[in-house]
């Protein structure tokens, strides 16, 4: 972890924000 | 022989051996998916994830199911390489993976793209490649194959919100079917040649007097699941054109085989569970159909060898493995952009500009014949009712298929469905073409260099994974743009594919009257074939136009 640096952390919330994104479609989906 | 009857054969043997194992590998994987006693070790594993194996799951719960256990692997693949030198086994002395290429390639291999913007033999230690590559390669391919299953019992069950449950799925489909079958191929693959093995290499003395230095490693075991999951990611960088991976012609035939085989079986699997045999046979007929057509315009345009280089030799050689000949390459380079394989065992920016773009035309068609594994069922199912939506329309009546009506939330899903990918490679060419920085990425100009970055977004789109070489994509942007298409590519579909499924499920059964279109008969396979290729044709004319077409007519 001391390895990690802000490069990582940029890609971690990516990651979460895009699977974020994707729970809002399926919201979306829901209501159509 | 000559090499045209040589290759008439390796496709007609290849034909007969799809044609032999529909039934009994359709069969056998409808009796996986259909709920019977769980093993001792599927029960251990569902103790293990805390999963109740007997509850079913609605459509909402399983796609939720699927993008956590993908959201959670992304991450888990992406530590695993920035950390693989800390790990101190197996790591071949490689430093961390960058973060860029690190995401990347998680993203890649959890989205069963494969896209490798990295050699594998200079990148990655034999650890990752097992435990983190190896095992996306299985689980990748059981997740398509999940969604597939999802969407038909959607289609088979009556008034029911129920879908089955993913974990169930998931284990079973790596269990019960991608596990033996890579087991048996892959001692028959080392009895080929290929090697398996824990070496770190060796270095060996070239013929010129130099110093070469030949990584060994567990090749055989990953490549059958490369090619059986449609994955397509190679131990080595030359991939299947590396002896290593592929050392003859006979194992090239059966990697072919490989990567058709459960794409292929799937809609006998569909049949069974809509109860329908027939309607498994319309649905394979037409991939058969436009298969078929793929494969022998590749081979034409490729022996036709159109150009100044390939008529001056006389054969269009150029990035041809030369155990393989010119026949064997383009069946191989079609069959693995029918499918989202990707594998090459020949490089497809050499081919012919027309013969080029057959491939980014296989994969722009969505990749449903076969398709991958999975995803080709599902996508041409998606097409399926876009068929009869349009059947409809022409004889004024409502829609439907497999005694369910097709009304608007279905189309809308359905439309959405189709939408998706052609607007993540257009919009993902049309930026990297506005980017200054991106444009510099290509060792091309003109038309080809266009089709290098078009076909690099639509590989990326419909998570192929094969390239068009000669771009530089191993940088933060391309990793990351390429990343992004990747993933909405395989989530956002397979987020509408089970909306749909949902919406299937819960419908009652219409009864069939004299105006539902009989979709197992040879009218509705031709206007299935003729809806997917207007679609494609309409979608992405204008920029195949500026790409291999312009080169090809030049």
């Amino acid at each position: 972890l001391k390895e990690a640096t802000m490069t990582d952390l940029w890609y971690v919330l990516l990651t979460v924000v895009l699977f974020g994104l994707l729970a809002l479609v399926l919201r979306g989906v829901e209501r159509l | 022989m000559s090499d045209t009857a040589a290759g008439v054969i390796f496709i007609a043997a290849l034909i007969v051996a799809l044609a032999l194992a529909y039934r009994p590998l359709g069969d056998y994987m409808y009796r996986v998916v259909t709920p019977t006693r769980h093993s001792t070790v599927e029960r251990g594993i569902y103790r293990l994830i805390g999963v109740n194996p007997e509850g079913e799951q609605t459509w909402r719960v399983y796609t939720t199911s699927v993008l956590a256990f993908s959201a959670i692997s992304i991450l888990f693949l992406y530590a695993f390489q920035r950390l693989q030198h800390a790990l101190h086994w197996l790591d071949l002395g490689f430093p961390g993976v960058a973060p860029a290429l690190s995401w990347n390639t998680a993203v890649s291999f959890v989205t069963n793209t494969n896209w490798q913007a990295y050699s594998g033999e200079s990148t990655m230690g034999h650890l990752v490649q097992m435990a983190g590559l190896a095992v996306q390669n299985f689980v990748s391919a059981a997740v398509g194959v999940a969604v597939a299953v999802a969407l038909v019992r959607g289609f088979a069950r009556k008034q029911n919100d129920r879908l089955g449950n993913f974990w169930v799925d998931l284990v079973r489909i790596c269990l019960r079917i991608l596990l033996p079958i890579s087991v048996i191929f892959a001692i028959v693959l080392i009895a080929g040649g290929a090697i398996q093995n824990l070496s770190s290499g060796h270095d060996i003395s070239t013929l010129a007097g130099g110093t070469q230095h030949i990584t060994g490693g567990p090749v055989a075991s990953q490549e059958v699941i490369k090619e059986l999951g449609t994955n397509g990611g190679g131990f080595y960088n030359a991939n299947s054109a590396h002896p290593f991976e592929n050392p003859t012609t006979w194992t090239n035939w059966l990697e072919i085989f490989l990567l058709l085989v459960i794409s292929f079986s799937l809609p006998r699997t569909f049949g069974r569970i809509v109860g329908s045999n027939r309607q498994g046979y319309a649905i394979v007929s037409a991939m058969v159909i436009m298969a078929v057509g793929s494969i022998t315009v590749i081979n034409v345009l490729q022996g036709l060898h159109q150009g100044t280089v390939p008529q001056a030799v006389g054969a269009a050689t150029e990035g041809v493995e030369s155990r393989f000949g010119v026949l064997q390459s383009a069946t191989f380079a079609s069959a693995t952009t029918l499918t989202s394989t990707g594998a090459v065992d020949s490089f497809h920016d050499s081919y012919t500009a027309l013969g080029g773009g057959v491939p980014i035309l296989n994969m722009m068609l969505g990749e449903v014949a076969p398709g991958g594994t999975g995803s080709g069922l599902y996508g041409i199912l998606i097409l399926a009712v876009i068929t009869v939506f349009i059947a409809g329309l022409m004889v004024g009546r409502t829609p439907e298929y497999l005694g369910k009506k097709i009304g608007s939330r279905e189309v809308k899903l359905a439309s959405l469905y189709l939408l998706t990918t052609p607007a993540l490679v257009l919009i993902g060419t049309g930026v990297a073409m506005a980017l200054p920085s991106a444009r510099a990425g290509m060792l091309n100009t003109g038309a080809h260099g266009l089709s290098e970055v078009l076909y690099a977004f639509t590989s990326a789109a419909n998570n192929n994974g094969s390239a068009f070489a000669g771009l530089t994509v191993n940088t933060t942007w391309y990793n990351t743009a390429l990343g992004l298409t990747m993933l909405l590519g395989r989530f956002l579909p397979m987020v509408f594919v089970l909306g749909l499924a949902g919406s299937l499920g819960q419908q009652k059964a219409v009864p069939e009257s004299s105006g539902t279109l009989k979709t197992h008969q040879p009218l509705f396979v031709g206007m299935l074939v003729g809806v997917t290729l207007i679609v494609v044709a309409l979608t992405y004319f204008p920029a195949l136009a500026l790409g291999p077409l312009a080169e090809g007519v030049h």
